[in-house]
């Protein structure tokens, strides 16, 4: 027992200082500045959860140094809160890359008013990662639900009701255009908030046949081996595989429709440009469907919403190509994926595009007629190096929308980079990418135009209030 | 020929509030927060704010600045820092400092006026020196980059948001032609930045260089 004494005290000290670098690297942190109160949300919350943690252990001591618990309830109390140590350093992991020199400062104040207003309640903070993909998670609901019971429960109260991690690439933190992408990623809580899971796979159905064949193919391959898989587990290894793809595949097409349905054609555009440089078209993943069947999904979303064929002829031309992409079909790379593409046919694309009206309304979604204004008036502005950040008479000038500024800078890209860049000053016109680069800082001057117009209004009116 | 003249508030007002059709000839200052106090009847300017970027120079990384030298253009990206100070956190300016600001307004001129930047005496008397190159070219599309520094003995805090310069805007006597060349001076300035000297001028001031280092050679016993 005594052996067991001596290693819980250590426990608690190794463990203690643990936790007391987590409240170190969370002061250095600290210091850095952050566009979102989410990142400070989290660090509060590590913080308070460090601090108590080694308050608990200290009291630990106590106990470990008395008879009362065996060897193993000795154990399990100390790892009770011990366990938690690499929670928090998680945590912190979380927050590097979100502040405001790795991710740009001028979209994240604007997107977070943007999330806040589809998804009442919460908060976000954006953050930076060596990797080329997009991503949000809430981390609040994961976090009261690992910690209740625990003795860092309360620590839960300083957090929001949903506090939301998006992962943008380090590499192209400031290429704003790509960055329509969030709005795809905004489908995810959209998605599980209205449920559009349950109600889009019942009607989804997995063709049985093609299950069957699936199993007596591999059944037959097998049957030369020693112990050969019995069919009704193959069948049933075969249906998961089928169904976890199907259930991913039709997640992320919701949320490519919810995308569509937020920030119109811009999504589709960042989507296709991404996607196209580093996937292959008819390469699906688990949860990925492949590029071609998302491609498919939002040109027949767009023909249906939007007035395609008035856009600008370069538009169209670009929907044409994508259109006849779309049309050849999927060249599946395995067979599960075959049975997974068989299932999300066209009647199955349309259901997905009209269900995600459920998780978009009509006041929140970008309509072709605002796509039709953006593109005539904001691309001019764009065009003569003017960023579009407000709209109308001085006095009574009204901030443009999100969605509204990435949609022209999206036609700007499209239709008029040429012009663009023939008009920059030498230095900037030379390389395309210098010229892309000018465009994009046009953007986020543009948003930050838009956000501090908001915030300011916002502001005075709080200042009038305190005033009376 | 028109008669150069230092333009009103009014005459401010009216071509803001009055933008011409082609976006080019317009003149854009943006966004103006609170219009009736950034331009007050009866003077002569319009007030623009503190940006929130800060450009700040890196002594520990430099041993100085030449703007002759061919690597001056890289030795500036090592001497610089970004920072972004969301509006509500303040940038300390110790007695000494040196930081690039910005304005938070993008200004777009006409070919037809010109801007001439001037601190606002309420931080001057502070000791705080917002402007030294204060002249903006017609055709200029961008944020103001402002050479700030703190001339005073005691800190002062840069609160991003706050009126810190006003713009004087003159029209041209002349304009050129439709079609003529524009200057890049700046042009489509996107954030706070130093520049390099004109590539031709540095090579002819090295002629120089070169000549006197001749005759110094020569010179030598």
């Amino acid at each position: 027992m005594d052996s067991y004494r001596r290693i819980a005290a250590l426990k608690i000290r190794s463990a203690q200082d643990r936790a007391s670098a987590i409240v170190e690297e969370k002061h250095r942190v600290e210091n850095k500045v952050y566009a979102s109160p989410g990142s400070q949300h989290l660090l509060k919350f590590v913080e308070d959860a460090a601090i108590r943690l080694q308050a608990l252990l200290e009291a630990e001591k106590d106990i470990a140094n008395t008879d009362l618990l065996n060897a193993s309830e000795l154990e399990t109390r100390l790892h009770r809160t011990t366990k938690l140590i690499p929670v928090l350093h998680m945590l912190l992991g979380f927050v590097e890359g979100s502040d405001v020199n790795r991710s740009p400062g001028q979209l994240i104040q604007p997107l977070r008013r943007y999330v806040r207003s589809i998804i009442p309640g919460s908060e976000i903070f954006v953050s930076s990662k060596a990797e080329l993909n997009y991503s949000i998670q809430d981390i609040a609901a994961p976090l009261r639900k690992l910690l209740s019971d625990t003795p860092l429960q309360s620590s839960c109260e300083v957090l929001p009701q949903l506090l939301f991690v998006v992962n943008i690439p380090a590499v192209e933190a400031g290429e704003i255009l790509i960055h329509g992408l969030l709005a795809h990623e905004l489908g995810h809580p959209l998605d599980k908030t209205h449920d559009l899971a349950g109600r889009l796979l019942p009607n989804i159905k997995v063709k049985d046949d093609l299950v069957k064949g699936l199993v007596k193919m591999l059944s037959e391959g097998r049957q030369g081996q020693q112990n050969p898989t019995p069919d009704l587990r193959l069948r049933e290894w075969v249906t998961e595989q089928v169904t976890s793809r199907t259930t991913g595949w039709v997640a992320e097409l919701s949320c490519d429709a919810i995308g569509i349905r937020l920030f119109g054609p811009a999504v589709f555009f960042a989507a296709v440009h991404l996607m196209i440089s580093f996937k292959h078209l008819d390469e699906g993943g688990k949860s990925h469907p492949p590029s071609r069947l998302r491609i498919k999904l939002m040109t027949r979303m767009l023909k249906q919403l939007y007035s395609v064929d008035k856009w600008h002829d370069k538009l169209q031309a670009f929907m044409r190509d994508c259109d006849e992409i779309s049309a050849d079909a999927v060249a599946p790379r395995s067979m599960f994926d075959h049975v997974a593409i068989e299932s999300i046919d066209d009647r199955a694309l349309d259901l997905i595009a009209e269900t995600s009206s459920m998780a978009v309304p009509d006041t929140q979604s970008y309509t072709t007629r605002q796509f039709k204004e953006d593109s005539a008036e904001l691309t001019r502005l764009l065009t003569n190096y003017i960023p579009p950040g407000e709209r109308g008479p001085y006095g009574r000038a009204v901030p443009v929308a999100l969605a509204s500024i990435i949609n022209a800078g999206w036609h700007v890209f499209l239709c008029d980079f040429e012009t663009f860049r023939e008009g920059l000053p030498t230095g900037d016109s030379g390389a395309r990418s210098s010229a892309k680069t000018k465009l994009h800082e046009l953007i986020l001057k543009a948003l930050e135009i838009s956000e501090m117009k908001t915030a300011w209004d916002e502001a005075s009116l709080d200042s009038q209030r305190r005033k009376n | 020929m028109r008669p150069a003249l230092i333009l009103s508030a009014e005459k401010i007002r009216e071509l803001l509030q009055n933008p011409a059709a082609n976006p080019a000839d317009r003149l854009v200052i943006s966004p103006l927060l609170d219009l009736d106090k950034q331009l007050k009847s009866g003077t002569a300017s319009i007030d623009v704010r503190l940006g929130q970027r800060f450009h700040v120079p890196l002594r520990a990384k430099l041993s100085q600045l030449n703007l002759l030298s061919e690597s001056h253009q890289q030795d500036l990206l090592k001497y610089k820092d970004d920072t972004f100070v969301p509006i509500g956190d303040y940038f300390v300016l110790h007695p000494g400092q040196f930081v690039l600001g910005e304005t938070l307004e993008w200004v777009h001129l006409p070919k037809s006026l010109v801007a001439f930047v001037v601190g606002k005496s309420t931080w001057g008397r502070d000791g705080l020196i917002i402007a030294t190159a204060i002249g903006v070219h017609p055709h200029f599309s961008g944020i103001l980059t402002l050479e700030i520094s703190n001339v005073g003995e005691i800190p002062i805090y840069l609160y991003p948001g706050l009126a810190i310069a006003q713009l004087f805007l003159a029209s041209v006597e002349s304009v050129p032609e439709p079609g003529a060349p524009v200057p890049s001076a700046f042009q489509v300035q996107t954030g706070p930045r130093n520049r390099s000297v004109d590539i031709e001028d540095r090579d002819i001031i090295q002629v120089f260089r070169d000549r006197l280092e001749l005759i110094s050679s020569k010179a030598r016993p």
